[in-house]
């Protein structure tokens, strides 16, 4: 079987957002031998690095960085456990934990932003809405993530990012973690006030802010 | 009356049928025990927290909500009656940002900009209602009721605001109480309407539920305001999002018939379009006014008053590109037959508002009110004696009575911002632009304009309301 060729595949799959297609050539790939790692960097992560390419150059938009980031997740789930039996682990940029706080239900700007996240090469742990103080340190935590974001949308639960703040103080965490702030109540003055390490206007900033802070490009 | 229209009937029927379908099949997250509880009873089914909705109920609670009701001013001349063919402007609400109309900075609502900017509506001659900004300078847990206080001392005009809990609806409703003299003074002349958010896609929070209960067992008006964004909490074909904040809207309808029949709703969506480059929700794009005309006529279709949006920009400036797409919104949204014209005063998709839009929004609604008067055809209008009359005299139509008449009863409109001056007087003043003499009606209005104080004795048991929430709601 030309392993190559299943490569290229893989990469089109992700690259035109294809979930089971990237589900089925994973697997394909596995039974024609090639190494996970392998099928990871070559098909999965360069697919995804394409679909970003073609965001930049304005060729693709966020459905198709959602579905691409889908694809390569499918794929990775599939892998994930080969990895993790080889004491493997895919190389990313960084992993950050994503949530938006308590009391807020609001989630499609934290989504765009952990597509984007994903589609740029970071491990992406979304914890959901509505997430307690204690459920996001306790995954800083056991992660060891290296940013955190927090999205809140209602002015009424915006101080809950400050709460997060203080928890990881509190926990001997902070240092360890980069805290980006996110959500339309949000400006820089407000992350300056609680001593978050950065704030995003727009998911596309989320994102270079996220890289500056990881030291990349 | 006709009005504008860019659905025909048959797709009317078919946006109702889609709805049920998706009311009966999909249903509704309510994360409201009580709330399912009720509903099944009234017939609904109940699958965990998700509820389905059957057409006979649904069509029931239609039926029960008034076609037509009033809101109303502290006094009556600026009651807002919501009636086929009348329609009223509404100020913008939730900006956390605002535009400092001396320092051009934009910074933090604070509490100061929501009296201001209530005074502001109040003052105008085209902002008929108001609603607040949400300021960063009181505890979260107190914002609604303090915002809505300072509504009620700011104007006599109708107010709304939009809430997030059931407390926040009783506290506001007891402001609104110590006002009128009383709840059922206050319900029978209701000068707060209350909104609350179903969340889209097709769920209804705990709280928000809580929130439409109590105001609908209180029987002031209820404007239930989903807030789909096209592609991204909603469907990317403008049909299914229109679908889907209908079966958002119906929901909430049954569940405050439910509660109360003949609670007054209204149908108050604001969808808008999501930006597929930078995730961003936009108004001010063609489709979110054509949605406000869809959005009017399914109102009728229900036979309930309609609420859209209808001013708003993505620009950040007083630019051309904040005048082209809030004219572009508003004329069209009037002409729909829509009785509430909402948003007034936002800009840069609602992230922030200013005074000088404000005072700019009531300039374009000025003309637009002009326009919605159309052209007057009688005998006197058709003119034909005034035309024999100045052809054959020396005087032209200047001099005529025929002229002072229609002059005197504004049949051509004056603006008040719109700068008419010739070229040279215009430049030698520094060329000012719209802006700038926004900026100065601003302060003018701000430096001048009195609203009729509450009495001592109600400005107490105001004070003694907002005691009692912060007490009660800073503990919880």
């Amino acid at each position: 079987m030309d392993t190559e060729a299943l490569l290229a595949e893989i990469r089109a799959a992700v690259l035109d957002g294809e979930p089971s297609l990237v589900k089925s050539l994973t697997e394909k790939a596995l039974e024609a031998g090639l190494p996970a790692l392998t099928i990871v960097s070559e098909g999965l992560t360069e697919g995804i690095r394409r679909v970003g390419e073609e965001f930049q150059k304005g060729a693709y938009f966020l459905p198709d960085l959602v579905r691409g980031a889908q694809s390569m997740e499918i794929g990775l789930e599939v892998l994930q456990p080969l990895l993790a039996g080889a004491g493997e682990e895919r190389p990313t940029h960084a992993r950050i934990v994503l949530g938006t706080v308590h009391g807020d239900l609001h989630s499609i700007g934290k989504n765009i932003v952990a597509a984007m996240l994903k589609a740029s090469g970071f491990a992406v742990d979304d914890l959901g809405v509505n997430v307690p103080v204690e459920v996001f340190v306790d995954k800083v935590r056991d992660t060891e993530a290296a940013f955190l974001g927090l999205s809140a949308l209602l002015t009424t639960t915006v101080h809950q990012q400050e709460a997060v703040i203080k928890a990881l103080e509190a926990a001997g965490l902070r240092s360890k973690v980069k805290v980006l702030l996110g959500g339309a109540p949000i400006d820089q003055d407000w992350a300056d006030r609680v001593g978050a390490d950065g704030f995003a206007p727009d998911a596309a900033r989320a994102v270079e802010v996220a890289r500056e802070l990881a030291g990349i490009r | 009356m006709k009005f504008f229209e860019v659905l025909s009937s048959e797709d009317l029927d078919g946006i109702h049928a889609a709805t049920l379908e998706v009311l009966a099949r999909t249903g509704m997250l309510i994360q409201d025990a009580d709330a399912r509880e009720r509903l099944e009873a009234a017939g609904c089914g109940v699958r965990g927290e998700r509820v389905t909705f059957p057409a006979d109920l649904v069509a029931r609670a239609v039926e029960s909500s008034p076609a037509e009701f009033t809101l109303c001013g502290r006094t009556p001349e600026h009651d807002c009656p919501l009636v086929p063919g009348r329609f009223y402007t509404l100020s913008t609400t939730g900006s956390p940002f605002v535009i400092d109309h001396e320092t051009g900075e934009r910074r933090h609502a604070l509490v100061k900009d929501v009296a201001d900017l209530t005074r502001l509506v109040d003052a105008l001659p085209n902002t008929h209602m108001a609603s607040p900004a949400t300021p960063k300078d009181v505890e979260p847990e107190i914002v609604t009721p303090v915002r809505v206080a300072t509504m009620f001392r700011n104007t006599t005009k109708p107010l709304r605001v939009a809430v997030e809990s059931g407390d926040e609806v009783r506290y506001s409703l007891k402001i609104a109480a110590a006002v009128h003299g009383g709840m059922e003074a206050m319900v029978s002349r209701p000068q707060l309407q209350i909104s609350v958010s179903p969340l889209s896609p097709l769920t209804l929070s705990g709280d928000s539920t809580r929130a439409l209960m109590v105001a609908a067992a209180a029987g002031v008006p209820l404007g239930v305001i989903p807030a789909p964004i096209v592609g991204a909490t909603g469907p990317m074909s403008i049909a299914g999002t229109l679908v889907q904040q209908n079966a958002e809207i119906l929901a909430g309808l049954v569940l405050a018939q439910v509660v109360n029949p003949g609670a007054p709703i209204l149908y108050e969506p604001r969808p808008t379009v999501m930006d597929m480059r930078t995730g961003q929700s936009i108004w001010g794009n063609p489709e979110v006014a054509l949605m406000s005309v869809a959005t009017a006529q399914m109102a009728r279709y229900y036979k309930i008053p309609g609420s859209v949006t209808a001013f708003g920009s993505s620009a950040r400036a007083m630019d051309d590109q904040n005048g082209f797409e809030r004219a572009l919104t508003l004329l069209p949204a009037a002409q729909s037959g829509a009785n509430v014209l909402a948003s007034l005063g936002a800009g840069d998709n609602v992230i922030h508002t200013s005074a000088e839009l404000i005072v700019l929004d009531d300039e374009i609604m000025s003309w637009v009110t002009r326009f919605m008067r159309g052209i007057q055809v009688d005998e006197d209008a058709l003119g034909v004696a005034a035309i024999h009359e100045a052809v054959m005299g020396e005087g032209g139509f200047l001099a005529l009575d025929h002229t002072r008449k229609f002059m005197r009863a504004s049949e051509v409109w004056t603006p008040r911002l719109s700068d008419r001056r010739n070229y040279s007087d215009w430049d030698r003043e520094g060329r000012p632009t719209i802006q700038q003499h926004a900026r100065a009606r601003v302060t003018e209005i701000l430096a001048t304009h009195v609203v009729e104080p509450l009495s001592d004795d109600i400005e107490r048991e105001i004070d003694e309301v907002i005691a009692e929430a912060r007490a009660d709601l800073n503990a919880k």
